[in-house]
């Protein structure tokens, strides 16, 4: 009797279903209206579900709050700003179809980049197709800047070094600097072992990073990649323990960052410097409840924001958010939200809304934004990178992150070596 | 009532006609961003209905297609990069260099990989019962994606394979899926009216009783997934040039194979149309669904929930019931 | 080839701890209702963020909190099957389906509730260090041991003594014959899954204890859970327990052995090789 109430619900359910799919595909091709010229349509995709849903939560946000605060303002050149973001769950297949979506249906000006090196990878001849500008920061793998594609305007990366930026800082300081930063009489690191996430990323850092750390006079004792769905490393955890190294590098992201820490604080191997790239950078890396609490102290990291950069909007994004979000801004918004900065500042420097004319703008112009200073290469044939410049080594001391190094930026001296784990 | 049937024949034909041309100048009317998804529903069609061979007849129900799928791909993927691998044997033909053009015969090579290894792990994993093959396909996906990753001499790894092909224009793709499609429909068509028809849907029923009326069930069973491994694997190597960058996550994941399996049991397994309704039901839906940002796989999952309860046989069987169509 | 130390060894029996009290349930329900729960790893998680939620939101220790997590996933598992699973019990795929349709709805519910965020429940006796034979483990470690083994013990005890257990085992070897014993299988049915769920909240409160909690980690754990069952033998706790085990064992030597990447894949390659190995053996004795 159950069921046969159900079916009838379920008729209409189904009918209703298949009547709203046909709806929504109908007002989406009717939405090709002609547009009102006092309008600049932004869109992009996002990994709002699956494992990299932090960032992409993140990231919009960021946009969201430049994309409020600019037609708040009266928009760019009149022209208020209308952004739309879809939900890719990090895949190429679905990324692509919504870009297509995007550029055709929904006829957006200018594409805003997705995350990760992968899915742009996959999606920038999409953009190259339909010839509408890209911008996307969330790009540092090198070979994007070698391709034809000059509509796509991105990257975090230096020349030759690429990904591994985020770790050549840290490197370089105690490679090159190591009387700078550790205290008297402390002898310089040797032997390091390196974990590396099995993914593009981590497999760059170790095409271009394993010899700028051999380079550097470093011994690598050994190093291995792990399966990004790792949820367990108490079996690397001994192996360090076994090996002894001056030093250990984990690359990775903020999750898996994570728990290699906890099976290094519960393994306690005796390391001299411990360095995650994305792990104590994140405020949640000392959390009581999502982190390690107060375990999480003296490891390194990098900084891509540090607190004393006041440029651009930087001041009033770290205010705003933290009044509308209740916590830090992380440095992943304040990309986000610098997208937007380049956008307007292109252009007022193009003096028009003309997509040539925002194209020229882009490539010569020189933006502050409230992350970095941004420059693009002029390179008509090629994708346009840009040289990252705000990229410094920070530590977690006493629950804070501060920048310890290069010493303009630094808030607080280094803690060299590990002072070990606590009891 | 002879008259009527024939007027009503030729309408049908008629219909069909004007469908085959309709998809024929596809390309030339519709919208890139409408073609992209019909391009993938031919794709995935495919795949559907290949699985529908294994798990709607002979009723193997198979989570691990992503392997064939994966293999497909990365075999069209090596091919059109490393020509030298097949080089030697195919130089009396085309003398040297397989150019990119002829990426067509990389997708037919993929289809051969994928059948081949069905082939060789066919025998012994059909001799598991039930659940228990289901168990052992599921774990197939994840042992190739970790091989892939770890032998990156040979398979470029974790960072990817880019093809040419994706610089050709998309009507190739379209029809290149087309043609796919078209075969896969045909030859399962053939298939599953034949004698194949038959012999399955007695092993599906009823395994013993079918061996005892003289079938050879495990000779059925091995048709059936390598079949169903070579159309599966020619969609992965469509796929890999039409989405031309590949690499182990996008390729051999659960979440693929899981895809392929709803929208078979979704359209109505053991039919030739339940996968197809299946496939467009899931590609509209998602579709329609992607305004709703962070609702729409929680929406998709309650109407699956929903159809699962409320239609035994899946959507073509209840549209048979309510509408009285019987040509489904 | 050197040895590993022993603490992997004991680290590995830790690990594999939490495969055998995940496969419990799993192993239950696959027994008595001979379906597959593709939702069971969200079930988990239900309970590891229930105790999550009372342990920030009211300080209770999540130790106190396994009896809740157990009472409240255990009416949801009842809910599920009674209005849910119970009418496409019969048919095998429709019903992986709709588990796997289920898996989706809750993992998606908790993902828009409680963000993709990593949660940990750290309660402040978490890292004290126990030394045992030699070896430091965390003593939330050791508990997650601990608590496999009660909740093998206890499961054994409902097993074999009570009236319920048998009723369960006997609707897992032939559900007519149980029937025409006077074996209401609807009832028995129900209430198997429904304490299957509930022994699966039990796994996600120790998980969340010594493991990171995220709406997403149910899907991993899912396929190394039905490698344990089926090494295990289905509807045998014994089994399941031995073989959660032996296979965080197996992985952790993997990992010594051929390296980290390959620790996703080594359960199920044992558990296909398995498979294989002893249908090959039965066609053998059959000819």
């Amino acid at each position: 009797m159950w069921r046969r109430a159900i079916s009838k619900v379920m008729v209409a359910a189904v009918i209703v279903v298949i009547v709203v799919a046909a709806v929504a595909g109908i007002y989406y091709y009717v939405m090709t209206r002609p547009k009102p010229k006092k309008e600049i349509v932004c869109g992009g995709t996002l990994p709002l579900t699956g494992p990299m849903a932090r960032l992409g939560e993140w990231t919009k946000r960021g946009w969201e709050l430049a994309v409020e605060k600019i037609n708040e303002e009266g928009g760019i050149l009149g022209a208020k700003i209308k952004l739309i973001i879809y939900d890719d769950e990090w895949d190429e297949e679905k990324a692509r179809t919504l870009y297509e979506r995007l550029c055709t249906v929904d006829k957006v000006d200018i594409l805003l980049g997705p995350v990760g090196s992968g899915l742009t990878y996959a999606v920038a001849p999409v953009a190259e197709k339909y010839g509408i500008p890209m911008i996307s920061f969330w790009t540092s793998c090198g070979k994007i800047f070698e391709m034809p594609w000059p509509h796509i305007y991105g990257g975090l990366a230096r020349p030759g070094i690429y990904g591994f930026i985020w770790t050549y800082y840290f490197v370089d300081m105690i490679a090159n600097h190591w009387e700078e930063v550790a205290p008297p009489g402390e002898p310089k690191p040797k032997t390091m072992v390196l974990l590396l996430i099995d993914n593009v990323y981590g497999h760059e850092c170790e095409a271009l990073g394993i010899p700028i750390i051999e380079e550097f006079g470093f011994e690598i004792l050994w190093y291995e990649f792990y399966d990004p769905k790792t949820t367990d490393f108490t079996a690397l955890a001994l192996r360090i323990k076994e090996s002894k190294p001056d030093v250990l590098i984990s690359i990775g992201y903020f999750p898996d960052s994570l728990m290699v820490a906890r099976a290094l604080i519960e393994q306690r191997p005796e390391v001299k410097l411990i360095y995650f790239p994305e792990g104590p950078n994140d405020p949640e890396w000392v959390d009581p409840e999502k982190g390690l609490g107060e375990y999480g102290n003296y490891m390194f990291c990098y900084i891509a924001w540090p607190p004393g950069w006041h440029k651009g909007d930087a001041d009033w994004l770290r205010e705003e958010y933290y009044k509308r979000y209740g916590e830090p801004c992380p440095y992943q918004t304040a990309w986000a939200y610098s997208y937007f900065e380049v956008i307007k500042q292109a252009f007022e420097l193009a003096g028009s809304l003309d997509k040539e004319a925002f194209m020229k703008a882009l490539n010569e112009g020189h933006f502050v934004t409230c992350h970095d200073e941004v420059d693009f290469t002029d390179d008509p044939t090629k994708a346009h990178g840009n040289e990252l410049h705000m990229v410094s080594v920070g530590q977690m001391i006493d629950g804070k992150i501060e920048v310890v190094w290069p010493p303009e930026l630094a808030t607080h001296k280094p803690v060299i070596p590990f002072p070990g784990w606590p009891e | 009532m002879s008259t009527k049937l024939s007027i009503l024949m030729s309408r049908k034909k008629l219909y069909l006609l004007v469908l085959v041309a309709l998809t024929v100048i596809a390309p030339y009317i519709l919208p890139s961003y409408a073609l992209h998804i019909v391009i993938l529903f031919y794709i995935w069609a495919t795949i559907a209905q290949a699985w529908n061979l294994l798990g709607g007849y002979i009723k193997e129900v198979s989570f691990g297609h992503a392997a064939f799928f994966g293999i497909g791909a990365y075999a069209a993927a090596l091919l059109t990069l490393k020509p030298k691998y097949w080089e030697a044997g195919l130089k009396i033909m085309f003398r040297g260099i397989v150019p990119p053009q002829m990426f067509i015969l990389t997708i037919i090579a993929a289809g051969i990989a994928a059948a081949f290894f069905a082939l060789i792990i066919g025998y012994p994993l059909l001799l598991l019962k039930g659940p228990y093959f289901t168990i052992a396909t599921l774990g197939l996906t994840t042992i190739l994606r970790v091989i892939v990753l770890d032998k990156s001499e040979w398979t470029y790894g974790a960072g990817g394979i880019v093809l040419p092909t994706g610089a050709f224009d998309v009507s190739v793709h379209y029809y290149t899926s087309l043609i796919l499609f078209a075969v896969a429909m045909f030859v399962i068509y053939r298939m599953v009216t034949g004698k194949f028809g038959y012999a399955s849907r007695a092993i599906g029923d009823d395994e013993i009783s079918a061996s005892a009326f003289g079938i050879n069930v495990m000779k059925f069973k091995l048709i059936a997934l390598v079949v169903s491994a070579f159309f599966t694997g020619m969609a992965g190597g469509c796929w890999a040039h039409f989405i031309y960058y590949i690499h182990p996550y996008n390729t051999f994941v659960d979440t693929i194979s899981l895809e392929a399996v709803v929208m078979c049991v979704l359209g109505g397994i053991g039919t030739l149309t339940g996968p197809l309704i299946g496939t467009f039901l899931l590609i509209a839906l998602r579709e329609a669904l992607a305004g709703f940002l962070y609702v729409h796989l929680l929406i998709l999952a309650i109407i699956l929930i929903v159809c699962c309860i409320a239609m035994p046989g899946g959507v073509s069987a209840f549209i048979k019931r309510k509408l009285k169509v019987s040509w489904l | 080839m050197e040895l590993p130390p022993l603490p992997l060894f004991f680290l590995a029996l830790l690990e594999g701890s939490l495969y055998a009290s995940f496969a419990f349930g799993l192993t239950l329900i696959f027994g008595v209702l001979k379906i597959i729960n593709i939702a069971h790893g969200e079930l988990m998680c239900i309970g590891g963020y229930i105790a999550y939620w009372m342990f920030v939101l009211y300080g209770l220790d999540p130790l106190l909190s396994i009896p809740l997590a157990f009472l409240v996933v255990f009416v949801l598992g009842f809910v599920v099957q009674n209005f849910l699973i119970k009418y496409v019990m019969q048919e095998e795929l429709r019903t992986l389906l709709l588990t796997y349709g289920i898996s989706l709805a809750f993992m998606n519910i908790m993902l828009i509730a409680w963000k993709p965020d990593y949660r940990m429940i750290t309660v402040k006796y978490a890292i004290i260090p126990v030394k045992i034979f030699g070896i430091e483990v965390t003593l939330t470690r050791l508990l997650l041991l601990f608590v496999a083994l009660i909740q093998a013990v206890l499961l054994h005890i409902i097993l074999k003594y009570t009236y319920f257990g048998k009723a369960m085992r006997g609707c897992a070897q032939d559900a007519d014959a149980a029937a025409l014993l006077g074996i209401n299988y609807e009832r028995i049915s129900t209430l198997t899954f429904a304490l299957g769920s509930a022994c699966a909240a039990v796994t996600g409160v120790m998980f969340a204890l010594t493991h990171y909690l995220c709406p997403t980690v149910g899907e991993a754990l899912i396929l190394k859970g039905f490698c344990v069952v089926v090494l295990g033998g289905v509807g045998s706790i014994i089994g399941s327990l031995i073989g959660g085990l032996a296979i965080g064992i197996c992985e952790s030597l993997a990992v010594w052995y051929i390296g980290a990447a390959y620790k996703e894949a080594i359960a199920l390659l044992i558990l296909i090789l398995a498979l294989i190995a002893r249908a090959v053996a039965e066609r053998w004795k059959v000819k």
